[in-house]
């Protein structure tokens, strides 16, 4: 619920990353249909259906068993890529509840990409 | 004299209703909160409540103290696991765990590949400029991992 709840809210303030030239990449290890389905609830972000696990290994954001059934998920992080693929700003909450307002997140962006 | 003994036995059953059900409304108050407050996209830790709730069992014990009986020792035990639940959650279940991984502030981004939800890839290359992928114009990108849909 709190995930979806974020991704509104980013997909509502879309126009103020597009203002600052950034694009949202939101990324989970659900399939492909159902990212689709993201997609198509939020047109103004990039969807990612990291099913393969590829990239989430590859930055080990997996949180094992957190997901419903025991399974595996993404874990709630926010990183910041400059335009030259150099990491500026990574966020991790504490806890679940925590998440990143719109504010929050373009206070960050204009503190470490702009 | 029968109508005195009813009376009498009537508010003994009756002695401390009001702080059991008050108990549990101070449970649910916790509940209800919470579901305001995501509603309203206010995204904090509810504390206020297993701190509700633990105060909901206190007033089930003073009215269990008032008058012991099977329902109310029941319903003691209900809110008592409910309540130990919301502190369990809290404490333990809702914790996520500190970032150790090779995505570091000041570094290249690691290596990746991915698909996007149009079935096309996507890799670390499209975050950099001149890769097929990437867009020069962009001044940057905002990587939001999530749990997912459900």
């Amino acid at each position: 619920m709190g995930c979806m709840a974020e991704l509104g809210e980013l997909e509502r303030h879309h126009q103020d990353f597009e203002k600052r030239k950034v694009r949202v990449v939101a990324i989970s290890m659900e399939d492909l249909p159902t990212a689709l389905l993201s997609q198509g609830d939020f047109p103004d972000l990039v969807m990612v259906g990291d099913a393969e696990r590829k990239m989430c290994e590859a930055l080990q954001l997996i949180h094992a068993g957190a997901g419903p059934g025991g399974r595996d998920t993404a874990v709630s992080t926010t990183i910041l890529v400059d335009g030259d693929g150099t990491v500026r700003w990574l966020f991790r909450p504490d806890r679940v509840f925590v998440l990143l307002s719109p504010a929050q997140l373009l206070a960050a962006v204009d503190q470490y990409l702009l | 004299m029968e109508q005195a003994l009813t009376a009498t036995s009537r508010t003994a059953k009756s002695r401390g209703r009001w702080w059991f059900l008050l108990g549990i409304g101070l449970l649910l108050l916790g509940i209800v909160i919470f579901i305001v407050q995501s509603s309203l996209r206010i995204w904090a830790v509810p504390w206020y409540a297993p701190i509700l709730a633990t105060l909901g069992v206190l007033l089930a014990v003073f009215s269990v103290l008032q008058r012991r009986s099977v329902t109310r020792g029941v319903g003691l035990v209900l809110l008592a696991l409910l309540c130990a639940g919301e502190w369990h959650f809290l404490i333990w279940g809702s914790k996520l765990p500190a970032y150790s991984g090779p995505v570091q502030a000041g570094q290249t981004i690691p290596h990746f590949e991915t698909t996007l939800a149009d079935g096309r890839l996507f890799t670390d290359a499209d975050l950099r400029p001149g890769a097929p992928g990437s867009r020069p114009e962009v001044n940057g990108t905002v990587l939001v991992f999530f749990r997912g849909r459900w």
